[in-house]
Formats: C-alpha cells, structure tokens, sequence
C-alpha cells in the first residue's frame, strides 16, 4: 500500500534537468594533467584515486598482474573493508527487514549513500567497486522513495555482477521490483501497453538509440512484458501474471514470437538484445568513455566489441582489452573526474573522516552528483562538457579547501571531520620537500617544476625551497597545500 | 507515510550550508561591465520530460475525439466541473492549475502556440532534448546550441560574465557555443569559502594555477568566469532581495521559483544578462498522472505560480525581456492502462513578454481526430524553430538565422512586435 502512493509520485518525478549527453569533443591540454607512467595511468583509472600503498603493489607485481589482481577481487582479501560496514547494518538486510525499520525509505536512503562513499574510500576492490558505479549508471534508478528495493537491486543485481556476464545483469534488472517501479513496467498490462521499460530497455540498457530498432519494436516490445510485475509476498518481490499478459503474436526486431505465450515472450526478448551485436558495441563504447576518453577511438570501441562477442558478454574479458590496448596507454589525463571521483579522491588523499554525516551528504549536493541521484534513466553524464561549469569548479574548490584546510586547521571544522595529514607527509625537513610529499599524497608523483614552484612560493611565502619545516609553518600551510593541490587544475583530469 | 515533498524537507532540513561555512569572501565594490546588447533580454524555460500539453492547454472543442480517448486523465470542458478548463478562445482551455496565467493572457502578454514542435520524429527524450536545444532537428552531431549560435553571430559586443547564465548545476545544450555560459546555482551561496585574511592568498593562487590572465581551455576559462562573477554577485545581496509588486515566487523543491526570483534579480541588476536558461523537470508522466488533482496538476502549478510572479516581480522591465517555454515532446493522445502517458510528438509553447502579441492560441490546429493524428501523437504543424526565429530576428535583434537555424527556411508567424 505505502509503496504503492510513493510510486504516485516517483515514477512520474523523472525529472530531466541539464541532461547533456554526447558533446563534442574537448581539446584536453596535456599541461594541465600532470605526466603518468603506464602503472601510475591505469592506477588513475580503475581506482579512484590511487593510495601511496596501492602504487607500491602495482609496482611490486607490475601492470599485467596489477590488472590482474583487481579483476579477480574475490581473491582480495577485504575483511577490513566488512569490518567498516558493520557500522551500517541496514545495507546487509533484505527488503522485508528493512520495511520494518523506522522511517525506512530515510534511513536506506543515507545508508546506501554513505555505504557508497564507504566502499569507494576503502574498500580494496578498487575496480569492482568502479565497475560497480558503472552499472548502477548504465542501469540509473534514483533513490528517491525507491531506497529499499535499490538496496535489493545493489546488492543482489549490480555487485554479484559487476565483473561477471551481462547476460546475468541484464536479466537481473528486468525482474528487480526497483526496475519493475521505476520504469513503471509493474503497470504494464495487455490493454494499453506502458511503453516506458520497453523504449528504454533498448535505448539506454542494450541497443542504444541508434541501434537498430524502431517505434513498432518499442510497441511490440512493451506488448511483450505485460504481466511482468511485483508482488511484495514473492521471495525476490517479481511476479508473472499471465492473466495481464497479451497473448498475442509479436514480431521484434525481425523475430517473430508465437502467440498464446506467457513469462517466455519477455524472456526471449532479452535473449535477443543480450546477444544483439548493437547491444555489444553500445556498452563497449560506453566502457570505453568511463575508462579512455570521452570520445574513444571507432577501433577500440569496435574491436572490444569482438571481444564481448567472443566471450558471450563476460566483462573481464572486455575490460582486460580495453586496459591493455594502445588507446588506452595514449589516453593519459583525458578524463576529467566526475565530481564523485574528485570527492572520494580527496577523502583518499586526505584521511578525512566525517563526525557528522550530514555534512557528507551536503558537499555531495554541492558538487550536484549525489549518488543514487539522478533522476532520469540514463544515469550521470560521462563526459567533461556535462561537468566543466563554474558552479561545478567553484564548488569543487570549497570541498577540497574545507576539507584539508578547514578540518586541518579550524576548531570548529574537527568537530565535524577529522584528518591526519601530518601523519601521511613523513618527516620533510625543508619546504621543497614538504610539497614534495604533498604532491606523493595527492598525485602520486612530485609535480612538473613550475607548479612546484608555485606551491613553493606560498607555503614559504616567498622563501625558497631550503626553507625549514617548523610547525608554524605546518600549522599555516599544510591543510592549505593538500586543499590547493586537490583544487588544482592537474587534479580535476586523470 | 512520507510524500515525495516530506522526504525534500528531510533533506532540507540536514543542508544548512550558509550557516556552516560563513562567507568572508571581500568583495569588490560593483562595476556594471561593457554591454551593447540592443535587444530583449531571453529566458528559456524547458520543460524536462516531455509535458503533456494536452492536458496543459486543453482543447476541449475537440469533443468526443479527446474525451473518448482520454476517459480518465481528461480536464473537463470549462464550466462543467469543480476543476474544469478555463476557457481561453472557445476551442483551447487553461488547466485549472494555470489560473495564475490567465490574467497575463488576457492582457495580451501571453501567447500559446499550439501543436508545434521539433519535427524529428524521435520518442526519445535524449536525442529529442539534444535535437530542440541544438536547433537542428535529426542531427545530434551540431556540437553548438541554438543560443550559444544567437550569441555567436550577434553583432554587438558584451564582455559580461553574466551574458548567458544557465540556472543549476549543469548547462543545457542549448547555449553551447563560443561565449562561455556561467552556471549558476544560488548568487547567495556563489564566493570562495574559508577564512577571512586566508581568502585572498587562496584566491590568487588558484588564479595563478588556472591561468585566469589568459586562459586558453575550457576549465581555465570556467574559473575566470568564476572569479570575474564572485567579484560582481558581492554587490548583490542575495538574501536580502525582495521581489516587487508583492509577486509571490512558488518554493517548489525542484527550485524553480527561486531560480526565476533570481533571474528576475539579474535582470533588474543590470550586469549585462542577455540570455538565461531554466530547467523545469518531471514530466515524463508514464503513470498516475493526476491531470487537475494530483503530480502533473501541482507541477503545472510551480510553473503558472513562477511564471506569473516573474511577471508580476519585473513589471514594466517585462517590456524588455522575451519568454519562451519548450520540452522535448508531447505526450501520447490515448492514455495507457495507468493513467498515464506514453511519448508523443506536438506540443504547446508559451511566449509572454512585453512584445508578445498575446491573448491568443496560435495554432494550425490538425485536430485529435484519428486519422489526423501522427503515429497516435499530435502533429506538428508549427515548427518551433519558426517561433524562436521571429524572437531571435524581431526581438533580439539578430538576423543571422541561417547560421542560428541552419538548413531551415524560416515562416513568419506574426507573434511579435518588433521592437
């Protein structure tokens, strides 16, 4: 009943402010990235944001078995990671435990949200929680009233399969009640179809718009999943009822799917789009815009489509194309970091912890990428020109300042988060050496002379690099050069 | 239980960020910038989602081919209910929720065009958003919006960073173009935070680091923006601005009557403003769609409260400002199963301003009757860009539509005074 009247609202609240997709190509200045050898590249990428531990693996086992590694993340152990998430109990429940809590929609709500910035932070799956935002975007369903069937979708559609077979997703999300609300499917009966699933079905989660399928497909399509609805006393909440179904011949995408059928018309509809070669190349390219450019090279996109195909739509596969390719090696500081990559980037750089979590929740809002947040069905956008605003840099600059200089240095900041800088500088003794080891927190190597020669310049103000460390001058500027470092334009592309 | 508004004032009440992180930012004292522009000042509402514009400007003369079509989701003829259409010509009625507009429209400062359009046949809300904003319906590969274009071939030079100012946190595809668009999510929250005496250390530094004194990318060209604006929104004090004339801005929590209130601010500040973008999202009402009781009937609201308390506010300035309403497509004529609607094609526009010849529905109007119906949708028989044309060329004052709209022969409609 209770879900029922939030749906009212939700499912028409798919509100498409500022959508801009598909922008044109932006000459990215190689000056403002800072230079990166192939190991401390891929580590830019497939995590986010490297830690200084993280490098001295990679470089200890190399590129190949680095990659390696964190595509088989369930040989990593990341028992530190389970002990943290024990602080939110309500991400290892199921949807009928946590109907029952108190203000249930809320409480998921800031715990999947929180359990989100968690995971990127610490957890050791660097990729696989990546690749995890990917698909949550690919499959984009916003929170919003929704919070308890997105904790069922996570956690038993998105994560068990984030490195494992499209196929497995693909189903997954067509039977997830949060899906089946979403795209208002759970409506969808024989008399007047809804098409709302069906269009965006194959426009956004397999054959993209241009992928071959006409206004007829989306009919027939939506014809197709009559009946596929929910009923909350189901174990997984998914339910066929074939008394809703349209029984009726269907043609699709040049198949034809006999008629006095039931649950298989909508089953074989997502075989046919799982192995469509359209649907191989639509995610492929989108993959390739995460991890390489906005705008990939054809043969990158083309060729790990092969790959998708030869291995019947297993990811690792994909993935271990695309970061062993040329491509990619050439694609060095083309991306620039979506504001929850700057974010949790910094949190990595910086140790800082949030005493209170509201003002976790506010930067996000600040920096316009809440997770769970969007809300129209193709999830956030990929590319520079959807982020490179001056609301987006200006609030870029508060968050890192407060959050390295203000937790640092102002009483009233440590009451609601707290940082340990000094412990992750070691022990510099001159102030060349100081931004020297700021610059090994934030970028993972020592910066290109004339920045450093900047950052000099302020911490010592206008003293040279011999300059001695003192703790006046820590207490001044070390808050203050993590903060303007991480604001930077070198740190906004990767 | 917890409406979708409860769990925004949930949210509301956890966001305190002005009373956090108190502004210290100095500022400069006001200096109004180099500008010429001799035209209206332009604000573009898009309504995001694609609206149901036959539940918005209603035409009840259609009869049995609307309300047969519509059993459920229909806003009755005027008079004959509680929540019926005003009427506005004898053919076309006001949803109730648009009330407010009425008296706009009587005045002749409101137009409705109707069944017009994007003529591209995509139900796609992305490529149809991408294809309206650029200005060039079936090719998404044009890179330029159809303002940023306006402001591109203009004649006039204006070095304000406030010359196109996108409201929120992303910029709309339509003002892509060679003068860079300022996103601008709140004047009062717009200032570098931190420390007073520390500020301008910081403030330096990063102007040092972006390369502001001559940038020569799109992220350094974004923070010069962003330094030139915090200088200039100092001058304004945001939180004390009271709306004139007792216009009353509705405060939705999509934050669309704040980002009109504001608007109407950056008008009347005279900092150089030509041309602003709005966003109003939501209307993609598959389900449930409550025409006059419910989600779409308080959505409408937010707009006829925000347009006619923009109004209201600007009073005689409205002489020299153009609005103009789109979204990406209308809405299915036969409702679906749950009370809702599928993607259609035509659409209504509004245009209201000083110079609007309003207190008329303009239209061709092709009818809802089957055969007259585009793939079940309304057709389209007024090109939008015709009427974005005639306020680009008669009130803008720019001519230069072949490059504005290209490959599109412009019809005059007759919708404007030229100024």
């Amino acid at each position: 009943m209770k879900r029922r009247d939030f749906l009212r609202i939700s499912g028409a609240a798919i509100a498409t402010a500022g959508v801009a997709n598909a922008l044109p190509n932006w000459a990215m200045p190689p000056e403002q990235a800072i230079p990166a050898d192939p190991l401390l590249h891929l580590l830019n990428r497939i995590t986010w944001g490297p830690r200084p531990e993280e490098i001295v693996r990679a470089q200890a086992i190399g590129y190949e078995a680095y990659l390696e590694e964190q595509l088989n993340p369930e040989n990593i152990d990341d028992s530190e990671m389970d002990t943290r998430l024990e602080s939110l109990p309500i991400l290892a429940m199921n949807r009928q435990t946590a109907s029952l809590l108190s203000d249930p929609e809320y409480r998921t709500f800031l715990a999947l949200t929180e359990g989100m910035v968690m995971r990127a932070v610490h957890s050791k799956r660097q990729l696989s929680e990546r690749m995890a935002e990917f698909w949550l975007d690919l499959f984009n369903i916003p929170s919003e009233e929704l919070s308890i069937d997105l904790l069922d979708f996570h956690h038993n559609v998105i994560r068990p399969n984030a490195l494992g077979n499209f196929r497995d997703m693909l189903f997954g999300t067509a039977r997830s009640p949060a899906m089946l609300y979403y795209l208002d499917n759970y409506l969808n009966e024989a008399e007047h179809p809804n098409e709302n699933y069906a269009r965006e079905l194959m426009e956004l989660h397999t054959l993209g718009v241009d992928g071959g399928y006409t206004e007829t497909d989306v009919k027939e399509v939506a014809r197709a999943f009559t009946g596929w609805t929910i009923r909350d006393a189901t174990e997984t909440g998914f339910f066929f009822d074939p008394n809703l179904h349209d029984t009726g011949e269907k043609f699709i995408l040049g198949h034809t799917l006999p008629a006095d059928r039931g649950i298989e018309d909508g089953l074989q509809v997502l075989t046919i789009l799982n192995s469509h070669p359209s649907t191989a190349r639509f995610i492929c390219g989108k993959l390739s815009v995460r991890f390489v450019s906005d705008n990939p090279p054809p043969e990158l996109v083309e060729s790990a489509a092969q790959v998708w195909m030869d291995n019947s739509g297993e990811i690792r596969p994909v993935l271990r194309h695309i970061f062993l390719s040329e491509a990619f090696r050439q694609s060095v500081g083309q991306k620039l970091r979506r504001p929850l990559d700057f974010f949790v980037g910094t949190l990595r750089a910086s140790g800082t912890e949030f005493r209170e979590r509201y003002v976790m929740i506010e930067m996000l809002q600040d920096l316009a990428q809440m997770p769970y947040g969007w809300q129209p069905p193709n999830g956030y956008p990929d590319v520079a020109g959807a982020w490179a605003n001056s609301s987006g840099l200006l609030a870029r600059w508060n968050v890192a300042m407060t959050l390295t200089h203000g937790a640092w240095s102002d009483p009233d900041m440590q009451s609601l988060m707290t940082n340990h800088l000094i412990e992750r500088i070691g022990q510099p003794a001159t102030a060349g050496e100081l931004v020297d080891s700021v610059a090994q927190q934030v970028f993972g190597v020592p910066l290109p002379e004339a920045q450093r020669a900047t950052f000099i310049t302020y911490a010592t103000d206008n003293a040279s690099a011999d300059m001695p460390v003192t703790p006046r001058l820590l207490a001044q500027k070390l808050g203050s050069l993590f903060g303007l470092m991480l604001a930077s334009p070198m740190y906004q592309w990767r | 239980m917890q409406s979708r508004r409860d769990f925004l004032k949930n949210f509301g009440t956890i966001g305190v960020s002005s009373a956090l992180f108190p502004a210290w930012m100095p500022r400069m004292a006001f200096r109004p910038p180099n500008q010429n522009a001799p035209g209206d000042v332009l604000v573009c509402i898009f309504l995001r989602g694609g609206i149901d514009g036959l539940s918005a400007v209603v035409p009840y003369g259609d009869g049995a081919n609307y309300y047969d079509i519509r059993p459920t989701i229909a806003v009755p003829e005027p008079g004959s209910a509680d929540k019926s259409a005003i009427d506005l010509d004898g053919y076309f009625g006001f949803n109730p929720a648009l009330a407010p507009l009425h008296d706009i429209y009587s005045a002749g400062k409101l137009a409705v065009v109707h069944a017009a359009g994007s003529i591209d046949a995509s139900r796609s809300h992305f490529d149809a958003m991408q294809f309206m904003e650029y200005g060039t319906p079936g090719n998404k590969t044009t890179g330029t919006g159809w303002i940023g274009r306006h402001l591109q071939t203009a004649a006039w030079q204006n070095d304000s960073p406030f010359r196109a100012v996108g409201m929120g946190a992303m910029l709309p595809s339509s003002l892509r173009g060679s003068t860079p668009p300022l996103a601008l999510r709140s004047i009062a929250d717009f200032h570098l935070k931190g420390r007073e005496g520390e500020l301008k250390q910081i403030e330096q530094i990063l102007s040092q680091l972006y390369a502001t004194s001559a940038p020569t990318n799109a992220l350094e060209t974004q923070a010069k923006l962003v330094f030139d604006t915090v200088d200039m929104l100092g001058a304004l004090t945001a939180d004390g601005y009271q709306p004139a004339n007792g216009a009353d801005y509705p405060a939705d929590g999509e934050g669309f009557g704040m980002g009109l209130k504001q608007i109407a601010q950056l008008i009347k500040a005279d900092v150089g403003l030509e041309v602003a973008c709005i966003d109003l999202g939501g209307w993609d009402t598959h389900e449930q769609q409550g025409t006059t009781d419910g989600f779409f009937y308080d959505l409408l609201s937010t707009l006829g409260r925000g347009l006619a308390a923009f109004y209201t506010d600007l009073g005689d300035r409205m002489n020299g400002v153009s609005l103009v309403t789109m979204s990406e497509f209308g809405r299915r004529v036969e409702e679906n199963a749950s009370l809702g609607t599928d993607h259609g094609h035509g659409n209504f526009i509004f245009l209201m301003g000083g110079g609007v010849k309003g207190g008329q529905v303009f239209s061709q109007w092709p009818t809802l009757a089957p055969e007259a119906l585009n793939d079940g949708d309304l057709a389209i028989t007024t090109d939008y860009r015709d009427v974005l044309a005639e306020v680009v060329s008669q009130r803008l004052l720019n001519p230069a539509l072949e490059q504005i709209f290209p490959n599109h022969s412009v019809t005059p409609l007759g919708l404007v005074v030229p100024r």
